[in-house]
């Protein structure tokens, strides 16, 4: 696909880096509606999506009208796909995911208001994200063991370990429902919370980036190849731009509302079930 | 109870597909459970502590998608893969026969000897791609509206300039080389072309030359606005230009509402120019300007339709002096069965409440109404002091286009949906005045799959609320359609007869019968 | 002879694009029509909500 640097509008930088070295091995692995991933070594996914989606580090965003002229060249699994010149690619700058600096303890009273507003918007998710029912205690059939493994979420003692936090998330991956399992999805918002937190404390992370390894490891035979992607991209404290700006809203501001909506719309439940994470790591963590 | 399963191997499916596969198995009958999963360790843990997990389900792997039902019974399940797998290939994109491209240029990559291209995308982006299939030489059915009469000007322009058909926006009714587009009927073929500013108004001329054994080569629709000022006509005259050199066309009919005088003039002046015989339908407009180009004004739609079809073989002279009969059926027969209608009736019902799904149709009634018996209110009243009072109900006499903007909020069109229609029929039960109801029932392409049996209960229920109270209710339908038609005309013409309603061929003899049956009662 | 006579004088080859009951009613009369499945560009459903609540594709 011949493409040039103006038609790409975001690219994440493990996006970049897998097209730029891998330009030979890039292989279709499944099809979407508004996006497709290409697969190469190392079961490294890069997402390719249109403008209505949410950039991630291992993503590349087409302007629609591009997209679509992709789209059109009928698309086949197990094919080749190939991007060049690569050295337009080589042009085009990363969108930054990482996690922002932030120095600043008079603002923390904002947060918990914040939580507590996000926390009633994301109550009315209740009838589809398994994970929102698991924070109101509302009973699916994967209370049971969301209790068993999580524990029951108002008992969630703050003094809890990081290493016991993180036992308790891997006893979920791959629970759920979605190509991004429910469980995945509430881990991605918790490690979202988690690494902002570091940041905030101005605390070396290197402890939660041994722990969060060690936690995809795992992942890698417990999860849907695609998940184990987005639990990958996590490992270097790097998350996508709308769970990434919500989380700063949340910590700096008190107009969320726009944030949480652009979160809520990721995937069918995938959005909310992230924001249950993110949520249980606010009120677990800061 | 039955636990079984349905695996797809290393499948990936978006999460919208798997709610609604998840959602499209639970409601089948005979299910008791369904969990739509990747096959996790943790998912086939959850699986087994709800009874699902069997020898298959533990074999899946996290990447293959698991579909575990429990079943009353488990004849039910060859059902469930069957609607599983229906639900999973209309939404496979990987390239197989039935796949859409999602840009216009795709298509005409894909189909490069095309010669229409139909929009009915939103309007506020239908004018753009309509512009692009014009510039790709194709000619274009704009069915959306909303598009601004700007843009309108515009795509007309540039299709004139490039000899091409830009039918639309707010086109409904078409039939190119007698296939019939969007909203239309099967016609037989003949020589009669026509152009139509007006969609229902273009079906019912369609179907009375049908209906008296006439045909048409094409029918050409040129959107609502095209005999306003800011337009001028241009679809029109470039449709009339075009019939004008068609071999298969020798009769042409133009039908659109009164246009302004000037435009008038232009499209009979082209019109003249065409030289072929003509009828033309200003729906209530000016007459004596039709004449005065030598062309045959008509007095309804189904006038329209009557001379056309004389036109094929008898002079202009000789059609001038003939009138399309009143009704089918011999008049003692209709006069007889009005009476009888009328005797049925009450002291107190007086009122006319028409239910209609074409504007034309309830534009033509409201002309025909007012000419013959007195005023009729609607919500597209012929002059502003008879603009409907209540829109829920109707009334005094009135005709209502259900078709309307305001009645369609959130709600399909009438055509296709008759919800909006029964709960109307079912408020004029509540209503002692009233004394008949006039429908129109139209069938044809783009229409409901059964008009006429979707409002029989309710008709039927509302005959019996009126003779509950000693009253009696009587019910007109005009049916527009042909024996061609997908939706069987005797097949609806036997409902709308078993359930009690006097059926007519055509909307002007409907509408003359009931103003027949309620002369008896005034 | 303008481009609609040679229309006129052509089997009819479609491009369909919005509503689908379009396409699915001309493939059902033995026309070659070829769909196209728009998608309006980002965000924006309202308005192809508001055309489809106006006109539903038929059941079948």
């Amino acid at each position: 696909m011949n493409i040039t640097k103006n038609d790409i509008v975001k690219i994440g930088y493990k996006a970049r880096e897998l097209v730029l070295e891998e330009s030979n091995n890039l292989i279709i692995h499944s099809v979407f509606q508004n996006a497709f991933n290409l697969i190469c070594s190392n079961d490294f996914i890069v997402g390719i999506l249109n403008e209505t989606n949410v950039c991630t580090t291992q993503s590349l965003v087409f302007k629609n009208s591009v997209f679509n002229n992709i789209y059109d060249s009928k698309l086949k699994i197990g094919n080749e796909f190939k991007l060049f010149p690569l050295n337009e690619i080589k042009q085009i700058e990363v969108l930054d995911l990482t996690v922002p600096c932030l120095i600043n303890p008079n603002k923390i009273s904002r947060i918990n208001d914040n939580v507590d507003k996000c926390l009633r918007i994301l109550k009315k998710q209740c009838n589809s994200s398994i994970m929102a029912c698991y924070l109101y205690g509302i009973k699916t059939i994967y209370t049971d063991m969301l209790y068993s493994k999580l524990g029951v979420y108002e008992l969630n003692n703050k003094s809890s370990s990081l290493v016991d936090i993180y036992n308790r998330l891997q006893n979920i991956i791959g629970l759920g429902v979605g190509l991004t399992p429910s469980g995945d999805d509430f881990i991605y918002g918790f490690l979202t919370s988690l690494f902002f937190k570091y940041e905030y404390d101005n605390k070396d992370n290197k402890e939660i980036i041994k722990l969060t390894e060690n936690l995809v490891k795992r992942a890698r035979t417990q999860t849907t190849i695609l998940s184990y992607n987005m639990l990958r991209s996590c490992i270097n404290g790097e998350f996508n731009e709308s769970i990434r700006k919500l989380a700063l809203e949340m910590i700096l501001s008190t107009n969320t509302e726009n944030s949480l909506d652009k979160v809520l719309t990721i995937g069918s439940t995938s959005g909310a079930d992230m924001v249950a994470g993110l949520l249980y790591g606010f009120k677990l963590l800061w | 109870m039955v636990s079984k399963c349905l695996i797809k191997a290393n499948s990936y499916y978006d999460s919208v597909t798997l709610m609604i596969i998840t959602k499209e198995v639970e409601a089948v009958t005979g299910v008791e459970n369904a969990v739509v999963v990747m096959g996790t360790e943790h998912n086939k843990e959850l699986l087994d502590n709800v009874g699902l997990l069997n020898d298959e389900t533990s074999s899946a792997t996290p990447n293959d998608l698991v579909i575990a039902v429990k079943l009353v019974d488990d004849g039910v399940f060859e059902d469930i893969v069957k609607k599983v797998e229906e639900l999973l290939n209309k939404r496979k994109t990987d390239g197989d026969e039935d796949y859409c491209p999602r840009t216009i240029e795709g298509s005409i990559k894909n189909m490069p000897d095309s010669n229409l291209v139909i929009i009915s995308i939103p309007g506020e982006y239908a004018g753009v791609e309509a512009k692009k299939a014009l510039m790709n030489d194709k000619n274009v059915l704009l069915f959306s509206d909303n598009v601004s009469i700007e843009q309108e000007k515009e795509l007309k322009e540039l299709a004139v300039k490039r000899g091409l058909l830009m039918m639309g926006p707010d086109c409904g009714t078409a039939c190119i080389n007698n296939i019939p587009l969007a909203f239309a009927n099967v016609v037989k073929k003949g020589n009669i072309g026509i152009v139509g500013a007006s969609g229902t108004g273009t079906q019912e001329i369609m179907v009375q030359i049908d209906r008296f054994l006439g045909g048409v080569s094409q029918v050409i629709g040129t959107g609502g606005r095209d005999l306003k000022a800011e337009i001028g006509g241009l679809m029109m005259i470039q449709a009339i230009e075009a019939l004008s050199v068609d071999e298969a066309t020798e009769v042409i009919v133009l039908v659109s509402k009164p246009p302004a005088y000037e435009v008038a003039e232009k499209v009979l002046q082209a019109l003249k120019k065409c030289g072929k015989k003509a009828v033309v339908d200003f729906i209530g407009g000016d007459e004596e300007l039709i004449k005065k180009y030598g062309f045959i004004p008509a007095t309804t739609l189904e006038d329209a339709a009557y001379k056309a079809v004389k036109l094929c073989n008898n002079s202009v002279e000789k059609v001038n002096k003939l009138e399309c009969p009143e009704f089918d059926k011999p008049i003692e027969e209709i006069e007889t069965l009005a009476k009888s209608e009328a005797l049925k009736l009450s002291n107190k019902q007086k009122y006319l409440r028409g239910l209609f799904s074409g504007g034309t149709l309830c534009d033509e009634t409201l002309k025909l109404f007012s000419k013959n018996v007195g005023d009729i209110y609607s919500n597209i009243p012929l002059s502003p002091e008879f603009k409907l009072t209540n829109k829920e109900k109707g009334n005094n006499n009135c005709a209502i286009d259900l078709g309307d903007d305001e009645y369609t909020v959130g709600r399909p069109h009438p055509m296709i949906d008759s919800y909006g229609r029964q709960q109307m029929i079912l408020k004029q039960a509540e209503d002692e005045e009233v004394a008949i109801l006039i429908l129109d029932i139209v069938l044809g392409y783009g229409s409901n799959e059964d008009p006429a049996g979707s409002l029989v209960e309710q008709i039927k229920q509302a005959k019996k609320v009126f003779k509950a109270r000693g009253q009696y209710l009587c019910v007109v339908a005009g049916i527009c359609g042909t024996k061609g038609d997908p939706q069987v005309y005797d097949e609806q013409l036997s409902k709308l007869n078993e359930a009690g309603v006097i059926a007519m061929p055509s909307n002007a003899q409907a509408v003359r019968f009931a103003i027949r049956v309620l002369k008896e009662v005034l | 002879m303008s481009k609609v006579n040679e229309l006129f004088n052509q089997d009819l080859k479609v491009i369909n694009m919005g509503l689908k009951s379009f396409a699915d009613e001309l493939k059902e009369q033995g026309v070659s029509v070829i769909h196209t499945d728009w998608r309006p560009p980002a965000g924006g459903n309202t308005k192809m909500i508001n055309l489809l609540n106006k006109l539903k594709s038929k059941t079948k």
